[in-house]
């Protein structure tokens, strides 16, 4: 009995530690379960009086990871919060920004919140009831992870291949005069000197029609393409025209190959990066156990996020505190979708929550914007779920919370129908977690849409890129954070260009398909 | 998206390339590359990173100590002249050190006391038959620390001999364990028991066993 209350005391303990967690703008999941890793003696100290209360010591090691497993379950609740006021994105959450942002600017903060609250949930929910089928699909009698494990390598290849090529982002690269009536105050210019960003009057002959409104002039020094205001004049070849407006970038129907483009590029250089820092062994100043996950994961999706949500502060309006009506029938197909593509990846390494709301949003045809958010938030949190189910059912550590355990505890292996208890009290530490999550994500959302707008937003996430920088030298000293600061670049170029940022997950994945290739 | 921020990405691309080969760079020429043990001869002269399981443990007559580590059923020597930590065969260590040749076979020789560390102490790694089954060579001649249930007893004049299994029920493995040294526990059938002892190959019976007769080794109840 004094068991189950500990279980449940230290599974609402490691909630609300999610919780304060959650709301750190940036702090990845995987960072966070490799920091309490590094507590977890200190935990376990202040857990030994509960020997003298006739508590077994494996016990004890285990409500240590009943914290650590909580901490995480109730950070991937609450970080959508700061996600969507403060428009800092984890890697995971990235993609549901958009949607979420959306609805920001129209006044539902709190709404979003509240789905995004329903979304992880309800994948809680249904991980509970895929949970049965996965053990004996994953493991024996069907044991689909044993038929995979030889074709790895190829499955983690296509799955690259297909988060490059399902890139969407269209780059725009080419210069434009984009018409404008500057009523005479635009400087004539000739089109070699048109500088982008800078209001112009060029002159010239019409060198190619494209379309009503789309055509190329050309002076004696160059050529450049003008888009018109419709119906103002019809062009037509060696037409002679003058035309004022700015010098801008646009889309144009390559575009897209030049998003795929920068994917590769940004898989290749995390993928570079990844097998060069995993050869790398960084030590602590203070002989704290140290690790270049740490400043790599940091780098690429905490500080690199940080940074560039510094840069681009929107206005935002007053926020309306009211439930959201959704589609019952279309939401329980969103929150299945995310949950089934959160679920599968848990099996997979190197293979993360982001990738998972790529192929979910691809499986997910509605695109509105409290659907796409119902999915990617179940999407996270049944990939934090089955990669605890993973650990037991292959005895595989697929994410940071997974590796923390594995290396707290014995995991037995789940071989018959009924799971070994150590599971069974994790899973009963997870749903605790969810249903405190559940509630505290929508009370905290509607606290802060209630009061984000009086919250010092700059000082704060410079605070954090000080404590987190500072936390890096703690762990890895000097060297660690020269890698955060590589990290960190090669973390800014996805949302510079506004490709994904989960194609810098090649920091894992490229490493680990050359060590399966035995390359 | 502006071309404020392409130009910013543009900076970053170039910074980060500049980032990853500056790494490349130390990692090349400043740090200790970790290597696999069955690489040793190709980094005669340059410093390593090595980690592997303690099979073998003296100490020579000039005070120095020897180690001998596996991985991947590769060995090495490790070497190093004085260490005041304790490491015990079954530990999983890491050493940092430079690749010597010494009659005719690669060496692991440690500087500082600080570059020999024990990443995992045989201990505090509790396991199951099962996970000694599936990788028996892994744990061959080093210290095991064993949860399992006792499925007979035979006692002789000079030592107890015991047969373990992982579960009552459904006996899926079983293993000999010999008790050669005075354990103040009386063992009985279906006990579970911790044990602390050799994992090591008889080849007279052609089977494998665990050995309870060092210091370290022991038998507990739980």
């Amino acid at each position: 009995m004094i068991e189950l209350l500990l279980l449940i005391a230290l599974a609402i303990l490691g909630t609300l530690l999610g919780c304060i967690t959650g709301l750190v703008p940036g702090l990845h999941v995987n960072n966070l379960a490799l920091i309490l890793l590094s507590i977890s003696p200190a935990i376990l100290l202040s857990l030994q009086f509960l020997i003298d209360l006739g508590v077994r010591e494996s016990f004890i090691l285990l409500l240590v990871v009943i914290i650590i497993l909580a901490t995480s379950i109730s950070h991937t609740f609450v970080n959508f919060i700061p996600s969507t006021f403060l428009g800092a994105p984890e890697g995971e959450t990235a993609l549901s920004v958009l949607p979420a942002h959306s609805m920001l600017l129209d006044g539902k903060g709190y709404q979003a919140v509240y789905l995004s609250a329903i979304g992880s949930f309800s994948a809680i929910v249904l991980g509970f009831t895929l949970l049965l089928p996965f053990r004996f699909i994953i493991g024996e009698p069907v044991g689909l992870y044993s038929l995979m494990r030889d074709a790895m390598p190829y499955i983690l290849i296509a799955v690259s291949l297909f988060l490059i090529f399902s890139e969407r982002a269209e780059i725009p690269y080419r210069k434009a005069v984009v018409a404008k009536d500057c009523m005479g105050y635009a400087p004539t210019t000739l089109i070699s000197d048109l500088k982008i960003g800078r209001l112009c009057k060029v002159s010239g002959i019409i060198a190619k029609v494209i379309s009503d409104s789309e055509y190329i002039i050309e002076d004696e020094t160059g050529r450049i393409l003008v888009r018109d205001e419709p119906g103002k004049i019809k062009p037509t070849k060696h037409l002679s025209v003058s035309v004022e407006g700015r010098v801008e970038l646009v889309k144009h129907t390559f575009s897209r190959a030049l998003g795929t483009l920068l994917a590769v590029l940004v898989y290749f250089i995390s993928g570079a990066f990844g097998i060069i820092v995993f050869e790398i062994v960084t030590t602590s100043p203070v002989a704290l156990p140290s690790t270049v996950l740490f400043p790599a994961l940091s780098g690429l999706f905490g500080t690199a996020t940080l940074i560039h949500s510094l840069r681009m502060i929107p206005a935002i309006p007053e926020q309306s505190i009211s439930k959201p009506r959704i589609d019952t029938r279309e939401s329980l197909k969103s929150v299945s979708t995310g949950s089934i593509a959160g679920s599968v990846l848990g099996f997979f390494p190197g293979v993360t929550a982001s990738h998972g709301t790529i192929f979910a949003m691809t499986a997910r045809k509605n695109k509105e914007n409290e659907q796409v958010i119902l999915t990617l938030s179940s999407v996270n949190t049944a990939y934090a779920f089955f990669c605890l189910a993973a650990l037991f059912i292959i005895l595989r550590p697929r994410n940071g919370a997974t590796i923390a355990i594995s290396q707290l505890i014995v995991i037995e292996s789940w071989n018959k129908f009924f799971a070994p208890q150590d599971l069974l009290y994790l899973l009963i530490a997870v749903l605790i977690a969810g249903l405190i999550s559940f509630f505290m994500t929508i009370w905290i959302g509607k606290w802060f849409a209630k009061a984000f707008q009086i919250i010092p937003y700059k000082p704060l996430i410079i605070a954090i890129l000080i404590g987190v920088t500072a936390m890096v030298f703690l762990f890895c000293n000097l060297l660690g954070l020269l890698i955060l600061g590589v990290a960190t670049a090669i973390g800014l170029i996805a949302p510079s260009f506004g490709v994904r940022r989960s194609h810098a997950m090649g920091v894992l994945l490229l490493p680990i398909i050359l060590k399966l290739l035995s390359i | 998206m502006n071309y404020k921020n392409m130009r910013f990405g543009v900076f970053a691309v170039i910074f980060s390339t500049c980032g990853v080969v500056v790494l490349y760079l130390l990692s090349a020429l400043s740090n200790p590359v970790k290597i696999d043990l069955k690489d040793l001869h190709r980094y005669e002269g340059r410093e390593v990173i090595v980690e592997g399981r303690v099979i073998e443990k003296y100490i020579t007559k000039t005070d120095c100590l020897v180690l001998r580590i596996r991985e991947n059923n590769y060995t090495a020597t490790i070497f190093i002249g004085s260490f005041s930590g304790n490491i015990e065969i079954g530990d999983e260590i890491q050493a940092i050190g430079k690749v010597q040749r010494y009659r005719e076979e690669y060496e692991v020789v440690v500087i500082n006391e600080k570059d020999l560390k024990v990443l995992k102490h045989w201990r505090s790694e509790f396991m199951r038959l099962s996970d000694v089954a599936t990788m028996p060579e892994k744990y061959l001649d080093t210290n095991v620390n064993l949860l399992c249930y006792i499925k007979s007893v035979y006692r002789s004049e000079n030592e107890t001999t015991i047969y373990v299994t992982d579960d009552i029920s459904n006996e899926n493995h079983s293993l000999k364990v010999t008790i050669k040294r005075d354990i103040d526990l009386s063992l009985h059938r279906f006990d579970y028991i911790n044990v602390r002892g050799r994992f090591v190959y008889d080849e007279y019976t052609l089977r494998y066993q665990i050995v309870v007769e060092d210091e370290e080794h022991s038998i507990k109840r739980i």
